[in-house]
């Protein structure tokens, strides 16, 4: 629980930044200040769901091809979330959203290839080192 | 390595003695283990006591607050914590492997990655224990590898 409520913290704290960055963008371009409250609102609720997608992604009772699916779908309401806080400002046209989804599920994508890539070479280089160790006991 | 085993009446008890170049890595891990073998802990199983060594342990689990011993075939239940447990056996045999997890280091077959990054340990009796990202580098230079690695 301890680790939930960490994780939460510093995702909120990267999200509140973004979503500042965000906010001053659009009111260069636009002139449109957006509401404090319904910021720091959308930075937590997509806070918490990324933070619970990343519980599910973790969790040792499911099958590891399962953990990769639930915790993308984990993911979809924190997409309409961001649309519902920066509205037809940053979502247009209708299918904006559908190619911010898209854009999602590449960096998800990317993040699992990168996660079992690093774990990969762990395995390679544990399994090198532990035939190493019985070689030379062996000897 | 050459072993000599010299059986006479004049030996009370069992003596060993390392005769070497240097005292380096190799010898003070043959030493430790030697000394471990002296170690022995206590660990219960259906109300009764039973003594165990750590060449027979494969691993100790805390679940629900409470530590159970894993041997090739059985598990038992041991009072120790496994702070505890760390403190008694040192560091040569066994290692933590996850926040309730200490392994024997020599029972491990194998491993293996998950694609969700997952990194499992593959027992010798067939067992698979999962190794906590926490502890990878360590247990990297437990198996001999450079501490940057």
């Amino acid at each position: 629980m301890n680790s939930y409520f960490k994780r939460l913290t510093y995702i909120y704290l990267v999200l509140s930044i973004l979503f500042i960055i965000i906010s001053f963008v659009i009111f260069k371009r636009t002139s449109t200040q957006l509401s404090y409250l319904r910021l720091s609102i959308g930075a937590l609720l997509i806070s918490a769901i990324l933070d619970f997608s990343v519980v599910i992604f973790k969790t040792k009772k499911l099958p590891p091809i399962i953990n990769i699916l639930l915790g993308f779908i984990s993911l979809i309401p924190a997409i309409y979330v961001f649309k519902e806080v920066f509205g037809t400002l940053m979502f247009k046209v209708s299918i904006a959203i559908y190619i911010f989804a898209f854009v999602c599920a590449v960096i998800y994508s990317i993040a699992v290839i990168i996660i079992s890539y690093r774990v990969r070479k762990d395995e390679q280089f544990l399994n090198k080192l532990l035939k190493e160790k019985k070689n030379t006991e062996n000897e | 390595m050459k072993i000599k085993v010299n059986e006479s009446k004049q030996f009370e008890e069992i003596e060993v003695e390392i005769n070497c170049l240097i005292k380096d890595k190799k010898v003070v891990e043959i030493i430790n283990t030697l000394q471990l073998l002296d170690k022995s802990i206590v660990v219960k199983k259906d109300n009764e006591n039973y003594i165990l060594t750590p060449k027979e342990i494969y691993y100790f689990d805390c679940v629900d607050e409470k530590i159970f011993c894993y041997t090739k075939s059985y598990t038992y239940e041991t009072s120790y914590r496994l702070y505890e447990i760390e403190n008694f056996f040192g560091d040569d045999i066994f290692m933590r492997i996850s926040k309730n997890m200490i392994l024997n280091i020599y029972k491990i077959k194998g491993f293996k990655s998950q694609i969700n990054g997952r990194l499992e340990a593959l027992l010798l009796n067939g067992e698979r224990v999962e190794v906590s990202r926490k502890y990878v580098k360590e247990l990297k230079y437990r198996l001999g590898g450079n501490k940057n690695e």
